[in-house]
């Protein structure tokens, strides 16, 4: 590397066009950086005052020292001298962030290894450099096509090697460039959205519903990005095991349970849904993110009075059912609360914890379905007028009423 | 091996290599990529002014995936590696020492799985959000990241602000991936491009100030060729895999695929009664319903699997690049994905000719602002 490598810097120029004033500034920025780190520690096991005003001057000052090392390097990008000293700063940078700032210490310290390796490119003549970046381009590519297929197939799983070259080569690449999407939009099928309805008990008794997404609430922008931002939310507790024979027991608790509580009974819905579908466990990481998105509700919901705690929340995972050709040419409403399928996800305390993982309704469907009912006979009315009375049906609630039960 | 042989091979791949090297590195216009920046960068801004009123609801200490959940994904999510040999993994008996039994159940608990069984602990995932959590600050940064846009939109100081706007962006998508969809991975792939690239060589505020100081046209470079070439590459594997993954689907086979998208009430813009009554007297006449959905369905798939190969072809490619823009602007008018399809479209974009991005600006003027020359003489060159 010689000093001949930095770009000549014309005379009219001056300091506007070198890159060493910022280069300059970046060293001694991120040097500084390294000391008041230790100073700063110590200062906070005593407590001082001088402590936040320290921890203020240490981030100024690397903040300073990155962005004059990315000046330096965008004024003269082909000098290896430069990206080399780019280098150093975001490496002694490094030692000047807390351990706490783990990512942001990872991402230095891959952008030190880039600026080395970009130092290294611009040395190579130039075949010797198309063939270094033809080889990053196909590595790349290679990582894109092992997230594409790192799929199970219905049924079926990921190839061997495409599993392996996964976990064992692009994972840490993926996830830090983001590049892990699959690509598989709208693949196999085309699914139905999924809504998470909470419902949110106070310790005074008292309740609220809590719905995700709400167009009316959620769709301010233009664009209604707020509200698809919270469709992956509720989609992410979607992910659910295959249909599977339920347990005889679980069956069981269930069916007893609805007797106890006025609620029908699988076999009851059997009509409109087999059994087999109604109970949908999801699989472990929607059941971590249902604990979190419980104690978010709990804590974004607090009572009117902000005083009186959350006893609970119970989530109900709810699927709005998309109308066949056939229903809707018959007229049916897309919104009609029969076409919206609440399975219960659990009850859980405001830290986000199960409250009873036996629960006989858990992962259940809890329907809300027509009932027919028979208007009730008037006394003294004539019998051909009962005999004409025709059944009506009306829509019954059965979320609304599990969410009320208390025990 | 004679040595004719051997001079034939040499020959092949020479000529390989030079073809591969054309390909990649030979120089190109960033006309085309000021054009995508401008496109991406507009829809990066909206995405992100977006995040404003929700900003502690995603990205707080007490976010949806909340600080305590996302550090626990990040830091010990397990991933297991497939067996090496056809053996599968065999259960490991427990430690003697208590507290790591202890530990062992915790985890097991908590993960379902014995982490020595993991190949590896954790994510590779970075952001601000995880270190920044005060709602003031947050909002500071949220500001700083707004105005890095803006800069990178317009293209000032684009070699600097290209690689602050990837990083900034990439701080949202990393700390809240329960709040991503396909639109966020377009812009990553755009973000990552334009930041190789000279993104800001033309259509810029740099483009403009270099032309105020008496600086010559922008050159062809072969960052910019790059940059474009790997635009093109990666979205030929979106549509790839896309449209082939499409047919493990039944609803694909049978020709209903589409339906369950146009009556689908979140994104399908059922509410507007002209939409609904037309999607209403479709399905009252099947033969017009089964025509509409069969063609959409066919549309769709020879789109995605036909576009990677026959977009190549210089006499087919306005064709391809045309049914993709219009397969988009349906999803954004139709699936009410806007944004997606605003970002789909400037990846397509990398198909254009520099040539008609220089003719469609030289309409609008005598001098492009391109790159400031007189547009009717570079058409004659």
């Amino acid at each position: 590397m010689a000093q001949a490598d930095i770009k000549p810097v014309r005379a009219a120029d001056g300091w506007r066009s070198s890159s060493w004033p910022f280069l300059l500034a970046g060293i001694v920025a991120a040097t500084l950086a390294v000391p008041l780190t230790l100073a700063d520690h110590r200062l906070e096991e005593s407590a001082s005052a001088y402590y936040d005003m320290l921890l203020g001057s240490r981030v100024l000052l690397i903040l300073l020292a990155v962005l004059s090392a990315g000046t330096a390097v965008a004024r003269q990008a082909r000098s290896a001298l430069v990206l080399g000293l780019a280098a150093l700063i975001l490496f002694t940078a490094t030692y000047a962030l807390d351990t706490e700032w783990d990512t942001v210490i990872v991402l230095f310290r891959i952008a030190t290894i880039v600026a080395l390796t970009a130092g290294i490119l611009v040395l190579l003549p130039q075949w010797g450099r198309h063939a270094a970046i033809s080889v990053m381009v196909l590595f790349h590519f290679g990582g894109i096509l092992t997230a594409v297929g790192n799929v199970p197939s219905p049924g079926g799983d990921a190839p061997w090697l495409v599993t392996q070259l996964w976990a064992r080569v692009y994972r840490p690449y993926l996830q830090f460039m983001y590049l892990t999407n699959a690509y598989h939009f709208y693949a196999p099928d085309p699914g139905p959205p999924c809504f998470l309805w909470f419902h949110v008990e106070y310790a005074d008794g008292s309740a609220r519903w809590v719905r995700i997404p709400d167009r009316e609430e959620h769709a301010k922008d233009p664009f209604a990005l707020q509200f698809y931002r919270r469709l992956p939310i509720t989609e992410s507790t979607n992910q659910l095991l295959p249909p599977m024979p339920i347990p005889n027991d679980v069956a069981l608790a269930r069916v007893m349970a609805s007797h106890r509580d006025g609620i029908p009974t699988p076999n009851e819905i059997g009509q409109i849904m087999p059994a087999v579908y109604q109970h949908r466990i999801p699989i472990d990481y929607s059941k971590r993110l249902l604990r979190t998105y419980a104690r978010h509700v709990a804590n974004a919901y607090p009572h009117s009075d902000g005083q009186t705690p959350v006893r609970g929340v119970k989530v109900y995972r709810v699927v709005h059912a998309i109308l066949s050709p056939g229903e809707f040419a018959a007229g049916a409403s897309v919104v009609d609360p029969t076409v919206y399928w609440p399975y219960f996800q659990g009850e859980f305390d405001g830290d986000g914890n199960l409250k009873n993982p036996n629960d006989p309704y858990l992962y259940w469907l809890i329907p809300i379905i027509k009932v027919a009912t028979v208007p009730a006979s008037v006394p003294g009315a004539p019998l051909q007028d009962a005999a004409a009375a025709q059944p009506q049906q009306e829509i019954r609630d059965y979320v609304a009423i599990h969410a009320s039960l208390r025990r | 091996m004679t040595t004719a042989t051997h001079a034939t091979e040499r020959g092949f791949l020479a000529s390989c290599w030079l073809s591969w090297n054309r390909f990649w590195f030979n120089p190109a216009d960033p006309a085309t990529l000021g054009l995508i920046r401008i496109l991406c960068g507009l829809a990066i801004l909206y995405v992100h002014l977006a995040y404003i009123p929700d900003l502690m609801e995603f990205f707080g200490r007490d976010a949806w995936l909340d600080l305590r959940a996302a550090n626990e994904s990040r830091m010990e999510t397990p991933w297991l590696a497939p067996s090496t040999d056809w053996e599968p993994a065999r259960i490991q008996a427990m430690p003697d020492d208590p507290a790591e039994q202890a530990r062992l159940q915790q985890y097991a608990q908590r993960w379902g799985i014995d982490p020595r069984m993991a190949h590896d602990e954790g994510n590779y995932g970075w952001s601000i959000w995880y270190h920044v959590t005060d709602p003031r600050w947050m909002y500071v940064l949220h500001a700083a990241a707004l105005a890095i846009f803006v800069l990178f939109t317009i293209g000032y100081k684009t070699r600097i602000t290209s690689v602050l706007a990837w990083l900034a962006a990439m701080c949202y998508v990393q700390r809240s991936p329960v709040t991503l969809f396909g639109q966020d991975a377009m812009m990553m792939i755009l973000l990552l491009y334009l930041m190789i690239g000279p993104s800001g060589a033309a259509l810029s505020v740099d483009r403009w100030l270099a032309r105020r100081r008496g600086e010559a046209t922008a050159e062809p470079s072969a960052s910019a060729n790059l940059a474009l070439r790997l635009m093109q590459v990666h979205f030929c594997i979106i549509y790839a895999t896309a449209g082939l993954s499409k047919l493990l689907g039944g609803t694909w086979w049978s020709g209903t695929a589409v339906w369950w998208t146009l009556a689908n009430y979140e994104f399908a813009p059922l509410r507007v009664p002209f939409y609904y009554s037309v999607l209403r007297w479709m399905a009252e006449h099947r033969l017009v319903w089964e025509l509409v959905m069969t063609n959409g369905v066919i549309f769709t798939l020879v789109l995605e699997i036909s576009f990677p190969y026959l977009v190549w072809k210089r006499n087919l490619r306005w064709l391809m690049v045309l049914g993709s823009v219009l397969l988009h602007t349906m999803i954004g008018l139709f699936m009410g994905l806007v944004t997606f399809g605003l970002l789909m479209m400037a990846l397509v974009l990398s198909f254009m000719p520099p040539e008609a991005v220089h003719r469609l600006f030289a309409r609008r003027g005598a001098v492009s602002p391109v790159d400031g020359e007189q547009a009717s003489g570079r058409q004659a060159a």
